[in-house]
């Protein structure tokens, strides 16, 4: 029997399964406390995070967690692995897209600006004692990644604790951990994170997973309306803006969810360049074009149009 | 036009000296631009681990995955019956 426990954090489903029963409080108390922290620590919304903290440093090294310090270099690997096409300079693009508050508190009638991102290799980071500095002005931004690394970090550690199988969803952003139930942890890919308990609101399809991550990234999510403008949280790092879609979402899968998150989040920046890093990742990947056609790539199982 | 031998010998001799040296300095520019081509992209790779002001250290925490993407052990499969146990979208 699975048992789950929803919530919402970060203007996101949460979602806590876990194979064994009694594994379930302590599998959301440990997601809970993670969440808390890498908030306190990452979150761009809060004047007392050490992201925020950053922002005053105007280009001095400045101690950070080890916790941040991990959330750092993961966001760097991953503008590594895309070629910047990941970015966490990312944040001053966003704010002057109007998202430098809770989506749903986004004001329609601001102005747009569109701010290219400084790049990645702006930001020094000393893993080895805890410390950034980042070049003056730059702002950074870590939502590509912080949530992703937060359900891989959070499955494993509840499966430590418990013993118990263990599936962690943030948002869509889903790692499992431990031994999965008969077939596998089943999870509806579609273009916006729903109640899996509900039917599906739009095209959707279900795979089964059994170990690792699985992340889908999508223009038709987190979406606000801005001088007279429709734009989304998905930031071409090279213009500030979002980028003209050749997919509407994408699904990967990975032995992490990070790497999965970073694939999809990518083919959405990229587009139709997509093609030699998909084939140099290997990942199981599903491309839903705007027309809403499936694509399938690297052993993804295929299917009808969505 | 007259041709002396020998002088056609040392010409012929110091043509080939000549080739020679070019190719041995092409060689020296061609295995230094290879290792640049080479080095360059690794350096840019190995981002971040500083222990100074303007050092840059070589003992990074680069781990073995650092570089690529890594594949689940299994694949995914289509799933045929149950309702889903999460759903993955954009958020």
């Amino acid at each position: 029997m699975i048992a789950v426990a929803d919530w919402t954090a970060w203007t996101c489903r949460v979602r806590v399964a876990v194979t064994d029963p009694a594994a379930l409080d302590s599998g959301r108390e440990l997601l809970t406390d993670l969440l808390a922290d890498v908030d306190r620590a990452a979150s761009r919304f809060r004047d007392d995070s050490e992201l925020a903290a950053l922002d005053r440093a105007d280009g001095a090294w400045t101690s950070i967690s080890p916790l941040f310090t991990e959330l750092l270099a993961v966001a760097l690997r991953a503008a590594r692995l895309t070629d910047g096409d990941v970015d966490p300079t990312v944040g001053a693009a966003l704010s002057g897209l109007g998202y430098d508050r809770n989506v749903d508190e986004i004001r329609a009638d601001g102005v747009l600006l569109a701010i290219p991102a400084p790049g990645w290799r702006s930001i020094e980071l000393d893993e080895e004692n805890c410390r950034v500095r980042v070049a003056p002005g730059v702002r950074l931004d870590l939502g590509a990644t912080a949530k992703a690394w937060t359900a891989d970090t959070a499955a494993g550690a509840i499966t430590a604790a418990t013993g118990s199988g263990c599936l962690v969803s943030i948002g869509g952003d889903i790692a499992v951990a431990g031994p999965a139930p008969a077939g596998g942890w089943r999870i509806r890919v579609e273009d916006v994170t729903g109640d899996p308990d509900a039917a599906p609101f739009g095209p959707s399809s279900v795979v089964t997973i059994r170990d690792g991550g699985l992340a889908t990234s999508s223009v038709r999510s987190r979406r606000w309306q801005r001088a007279g403008l429709w734009v989304h949280h998905l930031i071409d790092p090279h213009t500030g803006m979002p980028p003209v879609p050749a997919w509407r979402t994408v699904s990967a899968a990975a032995r992490t969810c990070v790497d999965a998150n970073v694939l999809s989040t990518a083919a959405v920046v990229r587009g139709n360049r997509i093609w030699p890093l998909l084939r140099e990742a290997g990942l199981p990947v599903r491309l839903v074009t705007a027309d809403g056609q499936v694509l399938t790539a690297g052993g993804w199982p295929e299917e009808r149009a969505a | 036009m007259p041709t002396d031998p020998f002088e056609a010998r040392r010409t012929g001799a110091h043509r080939l000296r000549v080739v020679t040296a070019s190719i041995g300095a092409a060689a020296v520019v061609g295995t230094g631009a290879l290792a640049w081509s080479v080095a360059a992209p690794t350096a840019s790779a190995s981002t971040g681990a500083t222990t100074g002001d303007d050092e840059v250290s070589d003992d990074s925490t680069t781990t073995s995955d650092d570089g690529q993407f890594v594949a689940p052990s299994q694949l995914p499969q289509t799933s045929s019956s149950g309702s889903p146990h999460a759903s993955s979208g954009g958020s």
